[in-house]
Order: C-alpha cells, then structure tokens, then sequence
C-alpha cells in the first residue's frame, strides 16, 4: 500500500500537489481517522485543525484512539467540494498522544469545537509522514452527497 | 467509539435509512499494520453495499485483504452522525451479479470509464447520532 499507484484511475481524478491538499484542508473542518490496532481497523469522524504543519484534534476519554497510539500508524482523510469539483486528501502519518499543556496551548486545539461535549480530554497530534490528493474530474455524483 | 461516548447509538434500521440517503463513504483497507482510506460511490441494496472502483490498487488490496470497514457521515445545521459497516468484499465476477448491480442507481463518476464491482457483505453495523449543541463548525 506504500508503493505508488501509478494504475491510479487517472483518467477520472487529477493528482494534487501537497501544497495544494494542505490549502483544500483549510476549507473544512471535519475528517475521518482510520486506525488499526490488534481488533482490527477502525474509522472515526473528527473535528481537527492544523498548525505548524501538523493535525491536531481531541477525543472524549475511553475511545478507541487512546488504544491506537500504540499502533501509531494512521490515515486521515478529508473531502469536499472545491470549485463544483469533488477531491479527497489522504495524510498518513503516525499519532502521538500529547502531554505537554504548552503544546496543546500553542496548537488552539483545546478551543476547538468537537461533536461531543466532554469535560476532560485527550489531545493528539498527528505527523504526517505523506500527504496525497486528487480532485475529481467531473462534480457529477460526489459533489453532492445524494441528499435531497 | 467507546461506552463513555456522550453520542447516541443508531439502531440497524436506522443505519439503513441513512446509507440509503447518502452515496458517498470511505472504505478503511488494513493489511499488516498499514491503513489507507478512500473515497467511493456506493449503493446500498438489500442488505449490502455496493462500489464500483476502477481497476487497481484498491481493488488488489480488497481481493488479497476481504475485510473492510466502510464508513458514512453526515454534518448539517440539524445532525451530525456516523455510520460503520464492517464486512467483507468481494468483487462480482458472474456476469448475472454484475448485471444486476448495473441496475441499481449508482453511476460512475464519468459513465464512459471501465469500473470492476465489489460487494460488501455487512457483518456488523455501527451509527452514531452526535449530540448536536455544539457547532463543529469551527470557522
């Protein structure tokens, strides 16, 4: 899975460049997390943000991701619709729970909005090790979802 | 995400109901320690997904690696949630298979492409609604 893809379905998506997926990142606000850890993968929506180049969020205390940071190795994906045209931005990196309170000062992420209300959290960070992106050719169907 | 969630759970009828409503998800592949995500179209028919891919490496990856996880979520003004579906995919290879999943409502990204089939058979399912109140908006 770490090798190129070069039978990617270019005829249908358009490659980004990494700095463009990092701009597209700025125009939304949720993404998904996949992990892996002994049970297993897992994928979960999250509210994140990025400074200094690297992807912060926060989860309420007894999910599964505290768990995943002993199999560091994850994906992020983020989507949405730029221009009438779908793209998709994949970061690989690996996870790190945080600790230092002036990091997660630094980063904002304790003033970010979440889905869930909780009163103690755990803060994480994630380096990515890879950035990818492809835009979608056509806005036909992946734009908008299929919702009324 | 784990017992202590403040998020509601979604009952499998639920679930159903709102895969039906969406034709976007990710599709979560693992194989030894390594994770990747991707976007696709999907249709949710009788009890299984559908997702048509290009030939590839998602497809190889789904041949040698059939569990998959595949997820759905939704954010508007009035609910946000989460939908995973573990199961295990297979490409459709009978020609009757594959002429009936050219029935269902699902079309390509550009019709003219050459797409492969795969099935996934859903072994469990899991929704969560989360508590709205709080805008995960956050600009």
């Amino acid at each position: 899975m770490n090798t190129p893809t070069p039978t990617r379905h270019h005829d249908v998506v358009d490659d980004l460049e990494p700095e463009e997926c990092w701009r597209l990142l700025e125009r939304v606000s949720v993404a998904r997390l996949a992990v892996v850890d002994e049970l297993g993968a897992d994928i979960f929506p999250i509210n994140f943000l990025v400074h200094n180049g690297l992807v912060y969020f926060r989860s309420a205390p007894g999910t599964k991701i505290v768990r995943a940071t002993a199999h560091p190795g994850v994906a992020v994906e983020f989507d949405g619709t730029y221009d009438g045209l779908r793209w998709s931005v994949v970061i690989r990196g690996d996870i790190r729970r945080l600790s230092d309170d002036a990091e997660i000062h630094a980063s904002g992420v304790d003033k970010l909005h979440t889905f869930t209300a909780a009163t103690k959290w755990n803060y994480f960070v994630i380096s990515p090790r890879t950035i990818s992106g492809v835009r979608f050719r056509t806005s036909r169907r992946l734009s908008d979802g299929g919702r009324s | 995400m784990g017992e202590s969630d403040p998020l509601a759970a979604l009952t499998d009828d639920d679930c159903w109901t709102l895969l039906a409503e969406n034709d976007l998800g990710r599709l979560v592949l693992s194989a030894a320690g390594d994770i990747d995500v991707f976007p696709v179209n999907f249709v949710a028919d009788h009890g299984v997904l559908y997702v048509r891919t290009a030939p590839g490496t998602k497809l190889l990856e789904l041949t040698v690696h059939p569990d998959v996880i595949f997820e759905v979520d939704h954010v508007d003004d009035d609910r946000a949630y989460s939908i995973v579906v573990r199961g295990i995919a297979t490409e459709l290879q009978k020609q009757s298979e594959i002429d009936e999943a050219e029935a269902l409502p699902l079309r390509p990204i550009l019709p003219t492409l050459k797409y492969r089939w795969v099935r996934i058979t859903p072994t469990s399912l899991s929704g969560r609604l989360f508590s709205r109140g709080v805008e995960p908006d956050r600009f």
